[in-house]
């Protein structure tokens, strides 16, 4: 209201008159308590965040009338330590971001170093490296499941979820020797070849993971209780997960197919046969339903990848990029120099930007890598799909009930390392 | 163009990223600076006055609904110093309609990338346009200090708010926090003069 409006002189000073301004959503903590609503704070240390994620929370009785996310507790700057690291190094540190899906990190900035590289892979690493993203994706979304359960009050799924995991997760520290972290690929392939046993333990795992999902199946989909909690929860339309960039489960619960797998295949996948699955109803219970679908999917391309796995050399064999065989270092000299330069400077790459993106569990994972002809990147930056998904939150879970919230931060599925880097 | 068939020798635009790259060229004659396909990915140079308008000129007549990253680059030494850079992705009919066949639709990307000078860090939002680029914006404002004009929301989003300095510039330094121990308590604690406020 301006001076004009309230009519001469000896009106009160107008700024007293003025209504406050409309609350924004940044200073939730700051308005008046007696509109009759409360400011309720959730997290950052609680079971339903799934890390450290803080929500500031207006609620008018169980309503909830503004969701502020409250994020960065996790934060470590690890795209600026990765201009102090080679580009070898890099691959220890890209998969630590995402603790659920540390393969597909390690495989996406790999992906784009050797774009900048020009290098060939080997078909063993390729089809090695799809069979692994694929149990990669399987024991993240088994995680996804058993924390989902848990928040929702089925804590037995968690039971069965967390052990078909520990098969994969030891599987992995059979190849990697690492559980969570193996950092297995490397730029030019693997780090090393595949263990013997290797087809052995993943016909086990592809034995036991069938019938447990079915088994999954059993408990939850038809489950009342589950539907209750999760039909028409958390519900978004197509047209606002594309515009707050929503991808992955999250986009294709609401009937859109974007699945990078298909739109720009890497690591071989146009020449594998799966399905895309999709719902149209964009809420929980259809993130439920596709992720379960997925897993489906990623079994059938693991038994695929099994099947056709050849043998050959697992690393490239451009000494230049990839370490000469230790038999090697015994008789040539010139092995003995790649060896010493690898390991003293690391190798080069070309100059030039390039920006690898892989469909993780959670969505797009991007990595945007520039470098500058040195052995270390100028700039590392990464798209983490987590971080761009929870913006979709707030309109989620605004208008909805309180005890619906802990419902769709789960069939998010966010990791906290990923959102906060 | 001239009414006439195309030559023969013409081939048709293989890549349709490339076709993309084109027409975006054409929509901003005066604007795009440089394009080529750099490692794969179409890349456009635009100056910063037009950033808006291609952004809309992206969604609504080109058809890339979606924004997949904003990020930037600190070239330090260069002039203009920042580079602000823009991946945006184009989604077919089919796949919208749920059908993911590579065949039925093409899914096609550009990256758009505008310089910003160091004595002048600012661009104007795109938020208006793309609502995902809220918190894009807001991280690049927090780790480089760029200012997004008219973004509705512009605070830190990453670092806490009392935080000095824009980390991810390459003037910044790698540092780290001494440990405290009982020889250098009083040292280190006064390196940190929040902790006792």
């Amino acid at each position: 209201m301006s001076s004009a409006d309230t009519g001469g002189t000896g009106a009160p000073p107008t700024d007293l008159l003025t209504p406050p301004p409309p609350p924004s959503r940044a200073v939730v903590e700051a308005r008046p308590l007696d509109e009759g609503t409360i400011v309720v704070n959730v997290g950052p240390h609680h079971p339903s965040t799934h890390g450290v994620l803080r929500l500031v929370v207006e609620l008018d009785g169980e309503r909830v009338v503004a969701c502020t996310p409250d994020i960065g507790y996790l934060h470590t700057g690890i795209e600026k330590t990765f201009e102090e690291k080679t580009y070898v190094k890099g691959t220890t540190l890209a998969p630590r971001m995402s603790y659920l899906s540390p393969i597909h990190n390690n495989t996406c900035y790999v992906l784009a170093v050797e774009r900048l590289l020009g290098v060939e892979i080997p078909e063993r690493a390729t089809v090695a490296r799809l069979l692994l993203l694929e149990l990669d994706r399987l024991a993240s979304h088994l995680v996804f499941l058993g924390i989902h359960g848990l928040d929702l009050g089925a804590s037995s799924i968690m039971l069965y979820t967390f052990r078909e995991r520990e098969k994969i997760l030891d599987l992995m520290e059979m190849v990697g020797g690492a559980r969570m972290f193996p950092t297995f690929i490397r730029p030019g392939g693997l780090a090393y070849d595949l263990p013997q046993g290797f087809e052995a333990a993943v016909e086990d795992i592809l034995k036991s993971i069938g019938p447990s999902i079915d088994q999954y199946e059993d408990l939850l989909t038809h489950n009342p209780l589950w539907k209750r909690r999760t039909v028409g929860v958390a519900a978004i339309s197509a047209q606002d997960a594309i515009g707050w960039g929503a991808t992955g489960t999250i986009l294709r619960a609401t009937g859109v197919a974007l699945d990078l797998r298909k739109a720009r295949p890497y690591c071989g996948y146009e020449n594998y046969d799966f399905d895309v699955p999709t719902r149209t109803e964009g809420d929980a219970y259809a993130r439920y339903i596709v992720r379960i679908a997925e897993m489906r999917e990623s079994v059938k391309l693991v038994r695929q990848a099994l099947d056709r796995l050849p043998d050959g050399p697992f690393i490239t064999a451009d000494r230049k990029v990839a370490p000469p065989p230790k038999h090697e270092l015994a008789t040539s000299m010139e092995a003995v120099i790649h060896h010493f330069k690898l390991w003293t400077e690391g190798f080069t790459v070309a100059p030039g930007e390039a920006y690898a993106a892989v469909e993780a569990p959670r969505g797009e994972l991007g990595m945007y890598v520039v470098s500058d002809g040195t052995a270390r990147p100028w700039r590392v930056h990464m798209r983490s799909p987590s971080f761009v998904n929870l913006q979709a939150l707030e309109g989620m879970v605004t208008g909805g009930l309180v005890a619906d919230l802990v419902t769709a931060v789960a069939s998010l599925d966010p990791v906290l390392g990923e959102v906060d880097r | 163009m001239s009414d006439a068939l195309p030559a023969e020798s013409a081939p048709p635009p293989a890549d349709p990223s490339r076709a993309a790259l084109d027409a975006f060229v054409a929509a901003f004659p005066d604007g795009v600076m440089a394009a080529d396909v750099l490692f794969g990915e179409p890349t456009a140079i635009l100056q910063r006055e037009h950033v808006k308008a291609a952004a809309r000129w992206l969604r609504d007549q080109a058809g890339f609904q979606l924004l997949r990253s904003i990020t930037c680059v600190d070239f330090l030494a260069a002039d203009p110093r920042f580079q602000i850079v823009y991946h945006v992705a184009s989604l077919p009919d089919s796949m919208l309609s749920g059908d993911a066949d590579p065949g039925a639709g093409v899914y096609r990307t550009l990256r758009i990338k505008v310089p910003v000078p160091a004595d002048s860090p600012v661009i104007d939002t795109v938020t208006d346009i793309y609502p995902t680029a809220d918190w894009l914006e807001r991280e690049v404002w927090d780790l480089f200090g760029i200012e997004f004009a008219g973004h509705p929301d512009l605070r830190r989003i990453l670092l806490p708010e009392d935080f000095d300095g824009h980390p991810l510039r390459k003037d910044a330094p790698l540092r780290y926090e001494d440990v405290q121990f009982t020889f250098n308590y009083d040292a280190v604690a006064a390196a940190k003069p929040r902790a006792h406020e």
